[in-house]
């Protein structure tokens, strides 16, 4: 199973959230996507433009002192200021948290934006995509998951959780990757409190010997589901 | 922090957190300048020359302009000394003319004899355009920070370093 040798602190939310972040772009490039960089590469040349006025304002200001460029300071601290602006605007209205941007070879375009609350260790997905047929229509998918699906206890990434969700929940992913598609899951779910410690024991066993048949058996969901232990129903 | 160094994208995204920082602040800093008509419209006082109005290490804002009246006897203001790089802040206590060629004599509240001792060699006087700004308000004791930093340079560079670690490691 593929497991990261890099450990995380699993009590760090932002640790979490950025080792889930760059495990997305990995995955979804291993599976044929063509990632695009427009987004980041506005946000870069935004805000290095930003800074080379910066720059010169310092050089000139130092060169040749306050009062000869005073006119020259006043201009660039009100283009730094738009530049600014325009850069925060990018990233709270435009970029909205996206950290991918693809398109596969049958040309649907695939945009996943994540989010964090302070405090709370849920990953909120946002994945949406766009038909090649409908290319105007935006088709989102929004996931709410608990970090603890796809970190162990020493906080080792563990991507084929990760994986699997992203496959079976987003179908243009599972047509790419059919061998992650998991039927709806069991998972020791942090949201489902109200069920009794025995329950949650047997999903959390069936959870990790599925994934283990997973890896060895190619991951059929047959495969899966053979091992799913009482009290669910076998679909297959 | 090693997964940056892969990652051209994500490595420029952090060093440019990291350097906008600092130019936001150059930038705010110049704003003010441009804004207040002053090389440098905050500065520490150094000196106890001003006691009891200002102590060491007062935090003064400074106003360049002189929009609805000039500099006139009374007001408090930073100069420069010909030649000196040192601002000093004291009152202005004569006045001789109107305009830019006005002639202008400063004394420390605190000192007993005027400014000409202080002047460089050959000046007895200040005009308008010696005069960095006239203080329009203060902050007392918060500027002692930079009194500590300028008397032992070392912590300059500790707090710089911690600084910069801070920002580059973390990505939050």
């Amino acid at each position: 199973m593929a497991v990261s040798a890099e450990k995380i602190s699993v009590h760090s939310i932002a640790d979490l959230k950025n080792t889930s972040d760059d495990a997305i772009p990995n995955y979804l490039n291993s599976l044929g996507f063509t990632q695009s960089h427009t987004l980041s590469d506005t946000r870069l040349a935004l805000g290095y433009s930003a800074f080379a006025i910066c720059a010169a304002t310092f050089c000139w200001d130092y060169q040749f002192g306050f009062e000869s460029t005073k006119y020259y300071t006043a201009v660039a601290v009100l283009l730094y200021s738009i530049l600014n602006g325009a850069l925060t605007f990018w990233i709270w209205a435009v970029e909205k948290g996206t950290v991918y941007v693809g398109t596969n070879k049958n040309g649907d375009k695939i945009q996943v934006a994540t989010k964090t609350q302070k405090h709370v260790p849920i990953y909120n997905v946002t994945i949406t995509t766009y038909s090649k047929a409908n290319p105007t229509v935006p088709n989102p998918i929004s996931l709410k998951k608990p970090f603890t699906q796809w970190f162990d206890k020493q906080g080792h990434f563990v991507s084929l959780p990760f994986q699997q969700m992203f496959a079976s929940n987003v179908s243009v992913i599972g047509k790419a990757d059919p061998t992650k598609v998991v039927e709806k899951k069991k998972v020791a779910n942090v949201e489902g409190a109200n069920k009794s410690m025995d329950e949650k024991w047997a999903s959390l066993l069936a959870e990790s010997s599925g994934v283990s048949l997973d890896d060895l058996s190619g991951g059929t969901a047959a495969g899966t589901g053979s091992v799913k232990s009482k009290g669910r129903p076998k679909k297959n | 922090m090693l997964s940056a160094l892969q990652n051209p994208r994500q490595a420029a995204a952090q060093v440019l957190n990291f350097v906008l920082i600092l130019s936001t602040a150059f930038m705010m800093w110049k704003g003010l300048s441009v804004l207040a008509d002053s090389p440098s419209p905050i500065v520490v006082v150094l000196s106890g020359s001003m006691e009891p109005a200002f102590q060491r290490g007062d935090l003064l804002f400074l106003w360049g302009r002189n929009i609805f009246e000039e500099t006139k006897v009374g007001e408090i203001v930073v100069y420069n000394v010909k030649g000196k790089d040192i601002p000093i802040v004291h009152r202005v206590v004569r006045k001789f003319g109107v305009g830019d060629e006005a002639k202008l004599l400063t004394k420390g509240d605190n000192n007993l004899a005027d400014d000409t001792e202080l002047y460089a060699r050959g000046q007895d006087y200040l005009e308008r355009k010696d005069i960095v700004g006239s203080v329009v308000a203060y902050i007392p004791f918060v500027g002692y920070v930079t009194i500590m930093l300028s008397e032992h340079p070392w912590l300059k560079t500790v707090m710089l370093g911690i600084m910069g670690l801070v920002v580059v490691l973390q990505r939050e």
